[in-house]
């Protein structure tokens, strides 16, 4: 007997129930991270004795500033995103117009491979290696030679250093937001690029041409890696130095929102305003990160409609 | 949206409303939980099967040594022993919240929290660790160990003395005073809250109250070390270590087992007598022996003093920087076959645990242990 393929009126009620709890769900999980942080972190917003936008932190004298971190946070990011675009253009570029066969589909999988890899295998290599290696040989270099540039005018300490954080970030970012511009690149249609090289224009004259087509997906790439590494934790924890420190040179070891969480919640319930502090840091960050990616997805949708004509 | 999705959610609303609502009437008659005032007993422990259970959270410095313990008393008593090394404070918190059956804590209770459990909670030494100060010259030989007094370390963290070829440094180590460099010294601490912090600024404060005054004996380290842009900090222990390891011309501390796993240089340290000190068995073992007769007779005292009291302890051949490693229980449990699981565990930890110590841990003198079993080990 051949089974009933069309959907009856019993699986169509299935599949509703199926949805309406899925999104049920989704919403739920939302209204209540928010109702958690919010309701967690309203003791130290509300509360008078506390200054969370100072640059004391010092939990055993109910000093609890969050400006510090949090400028650590914003400065790491506006390192690291630079160099991810500086990285990932070009090598949209290489995987689509340049390799050819088997090649192009060897990078497509290492770029997506990497781009999931656990973020604690980039710190440890970054600790080990990476961070003296960079000391020596670019982070020293560039104090020596530019130390008039106020962003390379201390001599670094150690390997742990904001600036060394960020282009761990930036190297574990990299393949992210290259998987994010590739798709976006993949999308335009072919009768454009044919339309393109019909008028004469070189393959890289046509790759630039392609890159501005696809410029609110770069922008929405931004903004969806800024999101992730704005709230990366454990590369910053290994790599920045934790340091109360605020410097105009990159340099300098500082600590992060992210990392400030991770340094104290073991001990959240000793000092009496600790607990909720960490959760409005969180609150901030969840913020944040929940605005770029809602713009990210804004500018996702206007490519949709460049793209689709 | 189709209509009946929207129907669907909002029968879900609905159902979850009246859940919630149930679910408040049923706990509402019970009193509320405070940790100033918490239940006499923790209703954790699980029973699957035949199996008894103890769940235990806290230390990390203790974690692979109770992970041992832990396979030892299974094959002797069938009963498991699981342990997550979470931390001393969320161990804390979890024991106390009723999360776990017991506690692994590098500090004793303070006072305030001794009063508010006093009678109730039984705080157990289970071992003896050292903490280590450990450098990175690549100068030096590993088996050449540079001394330091409390006052030296004191000035380095706060950054009077900043070379590693600084006079003082050279005056207290004249066999190797030229081959001290001209480098600046990265002073490495714990960035997390840390027990090893604690005795590491009790040591300081002891052995040089000028420089480092009692208010700067704490879990985490002064401000002056946390703003300075020539120290850096490492997360937990092994982020420390591997800080130190990774950054020639650094000095920092760390319990001794990770300082030997990772052959890091480490110091003679000036002890009460003036003698300089390296951790070994037998200077870690004096400490404890020479201060046994200072410590508390019963777990169910106050302990907090404790844990100073054997930093800098009295002799000659005491290693200063030595700590106790606690495990906290609650006095009864609510049934009988858990009361006498955590016996059998405790018991365990004071007799047979004592003779089976991995390498960095230290077994507590016989005059304690006794004591102790006395007290609470009586099944």
């Amino acid at each position: 007997m051949v089974p009933d393929l069309v959907p009856g009126r019993n699986s169509s009620t299935l599949y509703n129930v199926l949805v309406g709890l899925n999104i049920f769900f989704v919403l739920t999980i939302l209204l209540l991270t928010l109702y958690v942080m919010v309701s967690k972190s309203s003791t130290s917003i509300f509360a008078v004795n506390i200054s969370l936008f100072s640059n004391k932190w010092s939990p055993e004298n109910g000093e609890y500033g969050l400006l510090i971190p949090l400028v650590g946070s914003l400065l790491v990011s506006t390192l690291a995103i630079p160099i991810v675009l500086i990285f990932s253009i070009p090598l949209v570029i290489a995987i689509v117009e340049y390799a050819r066969g088997s090649l192009s589909r060897i990078l497509d999988v290492i770029v997506d491979l990497t781009a999931g890899l656990p973020t604690i295998i980039i710190a440890y290599i970054g600790l080990a290696f990476l961070s003296s290696w960079l000391k020596n040989w670019v982070e020293e270099p560039l104090n020596r030679f530019l130390n008039f540039i106020p962003l390379f005018s201390c001599k670094p300490l150690a390997g742990q250093n904001i600036g060394t954080a960020a282009l761990i970030l930036a190297i574990s970012t990299v393949p992210f937001t290259t998987a994010l511009i590739r798709e976006a690149y993949k999308m335009i249609p072919r009768s454009l690029v044919e339309a393109l090289y019909s008028i004469g224009l070189y393959k890289e004259e046509v790759a630039y041409m392609k890159i501005s087509m696809i410029k609110p997906a770069i922008v929405s790439a931004i903004l969806f890696s800024t999101s992730r590494v704005l709230t990366e934790t454990t590369i910053v924890s290994l790599l920045a130095g934790n340091q109360f420190v605020m410097s105009s040179c990159i340099f300098t070891p500082m600590i992060t929102i992210p990392s400030l969480i991770v340094n104290n919640y073991g001990y959240s319930t000793i000092y009496p305003l600790l607990d909720s502090v960490l959760f409005t840091s969180a609150l901030f960050l969840y913020t944040i990160s929940l605005a770029l990616n809602f713009a990210g997805l804004y500018l996702n949708k206007k490519l949709e409609v460049i793209v689709g004509g | 949206m189709s209509k009946s999705i929207v129907v669907i959610i909002a029968i879900a609303l609905l159902v979850s409303f009246f859940v919630y609502l149930g679910i408040s009437n049923y706990f509402a008659p019970q009193s509320p939980k405070s940790t100033t005032t918490s239940p006499t007993t923790t209703t954790t422990l699980s029973t699957p099967g035949t199996t008894i259970m103890l769940n235990g959270a806290g230390s990390t410095l203790q974690a692979p040594l109770v992970v041992y313990w832990s396979d030892l008393f299974k094959r002797e008593t069938g009963i498991v022993v699981n342990y997550q090394g979470v931390g001393s404070g969320a161990g804390q918190s979890m024991f106390f919240s009723g999360v776990v059956d017991f506690a692994g804590s590098d500090p004793p209770l303070t006072h305030s929290q001794y009063l508010n459990y006093s009678g109730r909670v039984a705080q157990i030494p289970i071992a003896v660790a050292a903490v280590a100060v450990v450098y990175n010259l690549p100068e030096l030989p590993r088996d050449i160990h540079l001394n330091f007094t409390g006052c030296l370390l004191a000035k380095i963290y706060k950054g009077e003395v900043t070379r590693w070829n600084d006079p003082t440094i050279r005056a207290l180590n004249p066999a190797v005073a030229d081959r001290l460099p001209d480098k600046n010294i990265i002073t490495v601490y714990r960035s997390d809250k840390s027990g090893t912090t604690n005795i590491y600024t009790a040591y300081l404060w002891k052995s040089c109250p000028s420089e480092w005054p009692q208010n700067y004996v704490g879990l985490s380290m002064p401000d002056f070390v946390t703003t300075s842009p020539n120290s850096i900090g490492g997360k937990g222990s092994d982020g420390l270590t591997s800080t130190v390891k990774n950054n020639p011309y650094s000095i920092g501390y760390v319990e001794l087992q990770f300082a030997l796993s990772s052959n890091l240089q480490y110091a003679s340290v000036e002890n009460a007598e003036k003698e300089f000190v390296t951790p070994t068995n037998q200077t870690i073992y004096r400490a404890v022996e020479n201060a046994v007769s200072y410590l508390p007779s019963s777990p169910f005292d106050d302990w907090s003093e404790a844990a100073f009291k054997l930093i800098l302890a009295p002799g000659n051949d005491s290693y200063p920087l030595t700590t106790f490693t606690f495990q906290f229980f609650w006095g009864k449990y609510s049934d009988t076959a858990h009361q006498n699981a955590v016996q059998k565990w405790v018991n365990f930890i004071l007799t047979k645990g004592q003779e089976n110590m991995l390498e960095g841990y230290y077994p507590l003198p016989k005059e304690l242990t006794s004591r102790l079993l006395s007290r609470f080990g009586g099944a």
